[in-house]
């Protein structure tokens, strides 16, 4: 019954792994997206202002 | 319209998976609980093979139309090809080491896996360090190209040298004596995986594609 | 024709009055199956099986000589921006592709015609008929090597740690030709001396070969 660490262990790799890669694909994403909100905004302001 | 349907049907194939590999499949006769690790790990050692291809396909396009977006296909597909590879070996010692007693054996498809991993590893490497995009485009998918050709050669170089010089298979159980219940775990959980990959490639492929309006927004900024 | 090999013929002219290149990979080749023989004691092997390890220490050396040999042969184009003077000739990216391929495999086989010797002397192997296999054997795989070494030695020149991204893009990629490598060498020096099977030795070349002749252009242009 040891060897249901084994088990354990790998599906621990294979969560840690793609989650890990998940959010951190969320993250960059929500990064990118503040900085295109900010261009955007700084965009909007230059045209309001002549 | 397809990130909404991925969004639901990708982790929804991921619980059923995991109830088909650890409820569902029969437990295996002589490997005991353990065995359950297979499920996940031939998935993600295939969907590898099809990242890489992928790869191979978008390194081509990508010579003979130079449209970017098949160059970002291809290095999108090479980073989430590299994790599912990942996860193929380290799941594989991972059951390799109580069944079989050792971490890892040069037998076919270990060794097979590595390489793989070892070309996208070394693709990917090239993109880090070329300076000039439109350089690190071309010669990527030279690279690319050159590994897609690659690996096939691989494939039968490493399978006649096994077949000249035989060693223990690791898993060779799986094509022989698979209860018809385990193909369908394998299939359920194949299913799944490969969702996963689409579902992260597409995400992937969304942040270069924000890349380039934050490139477009800027210049926008900037001449203003 | 003509004008790959007149290149080729520069390549050695400027090699033969430097000297560095392929003295420096006799000298690796040397080195390595030098390190090879310390790092072997530890097992403790029985004398009888040494002569086995022979084709497995000559393919290292080969192929940590050849990484050595083509950073050199191409440190040496991008030396003073001769690479732009060789864009300009006359002469289509294929042709300029294949006098490059052709000056590295002339200059890998020198360093190969050292070091084969030498593994016979470090390994006590018997000169003899079989020699002719072991010799094609090399010649094959070197031409390998200098196929798929020359386009990724263009293609890690643009990287900023060119010398270091060679191999790491060049040894993946060029171990299914060292292992057929390997295998046909030692079946040459095997008991039987029957002829290698050299079919995917040969099939690595000419695939290889093909796909970067077509695809250089997109290695150098500007």
């Amino acid at each position: 019954m040891t060897n249901l660490n084994w088990l354990v262990a790998a599906y621990s790799v294979l969560f840690i792994l793609l989650f890990g890669y998940t959010i951190r694909l969320a993250l960059k994403q929500k990064h990118i997206d503040r900085r295109i909100d900010d261009l955007r905004r700084r965009l909007e302001s230059r045209r309001d202002a002549p | 319209m397809t990130d909404r349907v991925l969004n639901v049907v990708t982790p929804l194939s991921f619980v059923t998976a995991l109830y088909f590999a650890f409820v569902y499949a029969p437990t295996e006769a002589t490997m005991g609980t353990v065995q359950r690790i297979f499920y996940f790990h031939v998935s993600a050692g295939i969907t590898s093979y099809v990242a890489f291809i992928v790869v191979g396909v978008g390194s081509l396009m990508y010579l003979y139309s130079r449209d970017p977006k098949w160059d970002r296909l291809a290095y999108c597909s090479a980073e989430v090809g590299v994790l599912f590879a990942g996860i193929n070996i380290l799941m594989g010692m991972l059951w390799a080491k109580p069944i079989w007693g050792i971490w890892w054996t040069w037998d076919a498809r270990l060794t097979l896996q590595l390489l793989l991993a070892l070309i996208f590893v070394s693709y990917l490497m090239l993109g880090a360090y070329v300076a000039d995009p439109m350089k690190r485009a071309s010669l990527q998918a030279v690279v690319g190209l050159l590994g897609a050709a690659d690996v096939p050669i691989n494939y039968m170089a490493i399978r006649w040298w096994r077949g000249q010089h035989p060693e223990p298979v690791i898993a060779g159980g799986e094509g022989s004596g698979l209860d018809p219940d385990m193909y369908i775990a394998l299939g359920v959980a194949f299913v799944a995986v490969i969702l996963l990959y689409t579902y992260l490639l597409r995400k992937r492929l969304a942040i270069e594609a924000s890349h380039e309006q934050i490139g477009y927004l800027e210049q926008l900024v900037a001449s203003r | 024709m003509k004008p790959i090999f007149t290149l080729v013929l520069k390549d050695i002219a400027i090699e033969l009055r430097r000297k560095e290149s392929v003295g420096a990979m006799i000298m690796f080749a040397l080195l390595v199956m030098i390190v090879f023989n310390f790092a072997i004691e530890a097992a403790n092997m029985d004398p009888a099986v040494r002569p086995d390890l022979a084709p497995g220490v000559l393919w290292v050396a080969v192929t940590l000589a050849a990484i050595l040999g083509l950073n050199r042969s191409l440190a040496i184009d991008l030396d003073n921006d001769s690479l732009q003077g060789l864009l300009l000739a006359p002469l289509s990216r294929g042709s300029l592709y294949l006098s490059k391929v052709l000056s590295n495999f002339i200059f890998i086989l020198v360093a190969d015609a050292i070091a084969l010797p030498l593994v016979m002397v470090f390994y006590d192997l018997d000169p003899d008929v079989r020699l002719f296999w072991v010799a094609l054997v090399v010649v094959l795989g070197t031409f390998g090597f200098a196929v798929v070494g020359t386009i990724l030695a263009m293609v890690s020149s643009h990287t900023r740690m060119s010398e270091v991204m060679l191999p790491v893009l060049l040894i993946p990629l060029t171990i299914p030709l060292i292992l057929s490598s390997v295998a046909a060498t030692a079946t040459a020096l095997g008991p039987d001396g029957e002829a290698p099977n050299m079919n995917l030795i040969i099939g690595f070349d000419i695939i290889f070969l093909v796909i970067s002749y077509l695809v250089f252009d997109f290695v150098v242009e500007e």
